[in-house]
């Protein structure tokens, strides 16, 4: 028995590397990037994913999964390691969540296309704003799949998310973030 | 057993049909010139501009050979091409919940090249295109359709000039040209056609 448990976490195991990205080791030419999301009206409660997706990186490394972090009535999505060129938030994933979590992930997709939502043109190194927003879900019926409205909205201070990141940040991101934070 | 047997290839072969009717049309490149006179062969091009560096592609086959054979293959749709249709002007295309986004009149067009469709000889409107991104058909471009190319009584070919869709870095479409690139289309439709083929200009 314990062979087999030993071989089924051993397959387990190389199953799931494969689904890792490459990990970023080089963050000299990376930028911060940070957008707050509210559910208020939207399905879920609780965002248990997201990502962002660069305009300018080939396909298979265009797409950066974000950390996730619930801040004041709605939630921060947030990367260390955002690469140059127009970045714009790709997905934003939710879960309806009391003590434990339904079985549907909603998954928000904000498309490949246009630059007026949560998107960026980062030009240089740096911590870069991409909103505040709130996700308000539209129900179409039976038949069609639910959409979605996206409406900017007041989320936390800059200053209050800043000293957040700054915390969690990693040695070569934290002067970045300092710096932003004293030009406030 | 052998009723059932029977009954489950009829159902297979029913879903197949009704499958393959979803598929688009690939053909852009009419070999011949129609001899019926309701019929006419458009020619123009498609462009965006800046061009979409190949390298945003994603063109991974999923799909077994046999699949490719049913239902098509992804690959005629992912790449440098604009899925979009040539719809008589004033029609409607009739949809169903089953219909796929590209039920109707659709054709897979390559960017930068001239196509040659036959169509009705009618007015015909062409319909909001789509460049995907991935051959998953996940992550798509809409670029704007709308533009009507009036009918010609009598000629064989009609052309319909070059579609220019400018683009931002965040690949939004921000302005639409019809570029008159009439002589070089007019020499390669009488390169394919033959000399006596004849030709009309309708931007």
């Amino acid at each position: 028995m314990k062979f087999f448990r030993s071989l089924f976490l051993l397959v387990g195991f190389t199953v799931l590397s494969a689904c890792a990205g490459e990990q970023i080791t080089d963050f000299s030419d990376r930028s911060v990037g940070y957008v707050w999301v509210n559910l208020d009206d939207a399905r879920g409660n609780k965002v248990v994913g997201g990502s962002f997706r660069n305009l300018q990186s080939p396909a298979g490394s265009s797409v950066f999964g974000t950390g996730v972090e619930s801040f004041g009535n709605g939630f921060l999505l947030y990367h260390f390691g955002l690469p140059s060129g127009p970045t714009k938030l790709r997905t934003v994933d939710t879960m309806f969540c009391v003590g434990l979590c339904g079985n549907t992930i909603n998954v928000f997709d904000f498309g490949a296309q246009g630059g007026d939502i949560a998107a960026v043109n980062i030009r240089e190194r740096g911590v870069y704003d991409f909103g505040s927003y709130a996700i308000v879900s539209q129900s179409n019926g039976i038949f069609r799949p639910g959409s979605f409205d996206v409406r900017r909205t007041n989320g936390p201070s800059k200053r209050q998310i800043l000293e957040f990141l700054l915390a969690d940040a990693n040695d070569q991101q934290r002067p970045l973030i300092q710096a932003a934070l004293n030009r406030l | 057993m052998a009723v059932f047997k029977t009954l489950k290839l009829v159902a297979v072969a029913v879903i197949c049909t009704a499958l393959s009717a979803c598929i688009p049309s690939t053909d852009t490149v009419a070999d011949d010139v129609s001899r019926r006179q309701d019929r006419v062969i458009l020619v123009g091009s498609f462009e965006i501009t800046p061009r979409i560096p190949q390298d945003l592609n994603v063109r991974r086959s999923v799909m077994r050979p046999t699949e490719e054979l049913l239902f098509g293959s992804a690959q005629d749709f992912a790449g440098n091409r604009l899925v979009t249709g040539f719809q008589p002007f004033g029609t409607r295309v009739q949809r169903t919940i089953y219909s796929t986004p590209f039920a109707g009149a659709t054709h897979s067009v390559p960017l930068d090249e001239l196509f040659f469709i036959e169509v009705d000889r009618t007015a015909i409107q062409l319909q909001p295109g789509q460049y995907f991104l991935s051959d998953a058909g996940v992550d798509t471009i809409t670029l704007p359709g709308g533009l009507v190319t009036a009918t010609h009584p009598s000629a064989q070919v009609v052309y319909v000039g070059a579609v220019r869709y400018r683009r931002d870095d965040f690949l939004a479409i921000t302005d639409v040209q019809v570029v008159d690139q009439f002589s070089q289309a007019a020499a390669a439709a009488r390169s394919r056609f033959g000399p006596e083929v004849t030709i009309a200009k309708s931007l």
